[in-house]
């Protein structure tokens, strides 16, 4: 597979918050590339900060409380964290879109779907009138809702969950993005219809040759839709690979853990594999490796419980953050991102 | 949540299509409540207006031989002190409570509404301003400001072209009070709003900090002010009243805080139709403001919906 150029690169990302029981590292350091016209997965479990990385790349993060202290967030190259606010903007619906996990909750109950599109369509493409409704009719069919003319002129009340997300891709695509970022996008749906508006977003990632950063909770989304997958633990990646190579052979112990809880058909096991324990809080991460009071290999390793392990590459293009994973010691540091700031990053691991 | 609530064979025949003032206006029209109150306020509106045109010869209608008449064919209400008819007084004072309630609150609403949406959506030094002129203004008691301004706003022409002595400056007078309430509101409604998902959705797409205000807030937040206006009109009758009664509103035609204010002296002999017709014109107005702002209230606060 030969690499297609990267689009965005998150160097070094960390988000933090302040809230009245102290300072929350929401996102602590987290670097990755997304492919041209690729579907790259973050996973993890709620309060992870796959969310927050999500809205740091539009910076839509609400200050106060919350800041993006340190990284780079490079569309094409540049880096859109120092872009000022009015250019930031145009980028926002422009080339990089988002959907959200609420399709109930994202649409103004008091404007009709048609102007909700519009609102994007003269943002971006200084559409009005005839055209910007002729335009968002096309959109609400090209995302499969039937007699789009009519459903133009409706109010979010009176769709289902299903169709309002597909309003909501509508209003994600009127800007012509180059990104979509889709937070939990199929969360909030019926299992049915969350097929098929993960067959709809990958209808339209290979018409339009979109780059998707999706963000989920659902391995079973995941096998589905993307070709590469971060595993987000307490505000860090702790492995990176091809989405194959993860669910066949993951090598970090929480994806290993993942990966088990999650049910399927023909393995009659009585109980459901749970990883013990619960998600560290944010205001008080254990020293060391942060998933280690969970692990079952570094629980009393003190290594693991005083030393937190870097991000390394221990085989081509499969990066983990884990004393215990094979091939770890000689693993390089170098950057998931991209480019060869891998040293760099590799001592502030170290440090951590 | 909607399949749980009961469904009349009209709420399934309902329209598509239906927006949030469609079907308030359908909740409106079928309260018959708040249907006879708004008939209650277009009668005073239209007396206001008939009596202006009709009546403009009362003021100088002395008759001093027919003073402090008792009601007769001819009046049916008495006569004042220098024989003129109560009743056409009664009628012609429907237009200063009217005006000036109306006038007022087109005033006060909006910039109610303006400054509680600044300061709700941008917070901040904006926030803490707008929070501090309105809790200055409120730490007064309500009586004292107003005499306070309706001296400040009575020293002649403003920009040239506003009397201040008339109508004009009661209303500036009024309205820097009254738009308290509303802002209050309006800032509460606001930094809720400011919350939601679908702004953030809006602000996503690329959309600025006025535009969301302007689409965004704006029309969640105008029924607070449709609300209040009707409220704040019941406020601007009184204080009108109030303020004509202490000798500080409008003089030189006829209004119902001056037939109060009049009946003073003459209740104590025992005439008291002024002080009656003028209270129960007061009585009604205010009823049906108030009615009809408590079913808007209904019809419009999406948290009352269903309830």
């Amino acid at each position: 597979m030969s690499d297609p150029a990267t689009l965005l690169a998150v160097r070094d990302l960390r988000t933090e918050f302040r809230t009245d029981d102290g300072l929350v590292r929401a996102v602590d350091g987290v670097s990755f590339a997304l492919p041209t016209g690729r579907t790259f997965a973050l996973v993890g479990e709620s309060g992870c900060g796959k969310s927050v990385t999500a809205h740091s790349i539009l910076r839509l993060i609400p200050n106060p409380p919350g800041r993006i202290v340190a990284g780079r967030i490079e569309l094409e190259g540049q880096d859109i964290l120092a872009l000022p606010e009015r250019r930031m903007r145009r980028l926002r619906g422009g080339r990089i879109a988002m959907i959200f996990q609420e399709p109930q909750s994202c649409l103004n109950p008091v404007f009709t779907c048609g102007r909700q599109i519009g609102e994007s369509l003269r943002l971006h493409r200084k559409l009005t009138g005839r055209a910007a409704r002729q335009a968002a009719i096309d959109l609400l069919a090209r995302v499969g809702i039937p007699d789009p003319a009519r459903r133009y002129g409706e109010y979010p009340h009176q769709l289902s969950g299903g169709m309002k997300q597909r309003v909501m891709i509508a209003m994600a695509l009127a800007g012509r993005p180059q990104l979509l970022i889709a937070d939990e996008p199929t969360t909030a749906l019926d299992v049915t219809i969350q097929a098929q508006i993960l067959e709809l977003l990958r209808a339209i990632q290979a018409q339009d040759n979109l780059t998707v950063l999706l963000i989920t909770h659902d391995l079973a989304v995941v096998a589905e839709t993307a070709h590469q997958v971060a595993v987000m633990y307490a505000g860090k990646i702790v492995e990176l690979a091809a989405t194959p190579s993860v669910l066949s052979s993951p090598l970090h112990p929480y994806t290993q853990g993942l990966l088990r809880s999650v049910p399927r058909l023909g393995h009659g096991a009585d109980r459901l594999y749970a990883i013990p324990g619960n998600v560290p809080n944010p205001l008080s991460f254990p020293p060391g490796c942060r998933f280690h009071p969970r692990c079952r290999l570094g629980r009393d390793d003190a290594t693991c419980r005083t030393v937190g392990p870097p991000l390394r590459e221990v085989a081509g293009g499969h990066w983990c953050a884990c004393w215990k994973c094979p091939g770890f010691e000689a693993g390089l540091e170098t950057d998931p991102a991209g480019g060869i700031r891998g040293k760099e990053t590799g001592i502030r691991g170290f440090l951590d | 949540m909607t399949a749980l609530s009961p469904t009349t064979p009209d709420d399934l025949a309902a329209p598509r299509g239906r927006g949030l003032w469609a079907d308030a206006a359908r909740r409106l029209r079928r309260d018959r409540s708040a249907m006879l109150c708004l008939g209650v306020i277009l009668l005073y509106i239209g007396v206001a207006v008939g009596a202006a045109a009709f009546l403009g010869g009362w003021n100088e209608s002395y008759d001093y031989a027919r003073a402090n008449e008792d009601p007769s064919w001819d009046f049916w209400l008495g006569t004042d002190n220098f024989g003129r008819s109560t009743f056409q007084e009664l009628l012609l004072g429907a237009k200063v409570s009217l005006t000036v309630a109306l006038l007022t609150n087109l005033i006060a609403v909006p910039l109610g509404i303006a400054l509680g949406a600044l300061a709700g959506y941008y917070g901040g030094v904006l926030d803490d301003l707008i929070v501090w002129l309105l809790a200055t203004l409120a730490a007064v008691p309500e009586m004292i400001r107003l005499i306070a301004l309706r001296f400040a706003f009575s020293t002649g022409p403003l920009f040239g072209f506003i009397d201040m002595s008339g109508v004009g400056g009661l209303c500036l007078a009024l309205a820097v009070t009254s738009w308290i309430g509303t802002c209050r509101y309006v800032r509460a409604e606001t930094m809720k709003i400011r919350q939601l998902d679908y702004v953030l959705a809006a602000r996503a797409i690329g959309t600025s900090g006025p535009g969301i205000l302007a689409r965004h807030v704006l029309p969640n937040v105008v029924h607070i002010g449709i609300i209040n206006f009707s409220l704040g009109m019941v406020g601007a009758i009184m204080a009108e009243v109030v303020l004509t009664y202490l000798g500080l509103g409008l003089t030189g035609q006829p209004s119902w805080g001056q037939m109060i204010a009049h009946s003073q002296a003459k209740v104590v002999v025992g005439q008291w139709r002024q002080l009656a017709a003028a209270t129960t014109a007061i009585f009604f107005l205010v009823l049906a403001l108030n009615i009809l702002g408590d079913r808007l209230r209904d019809a419009l606060d999406p948290r009352l919906k269903n309830a």
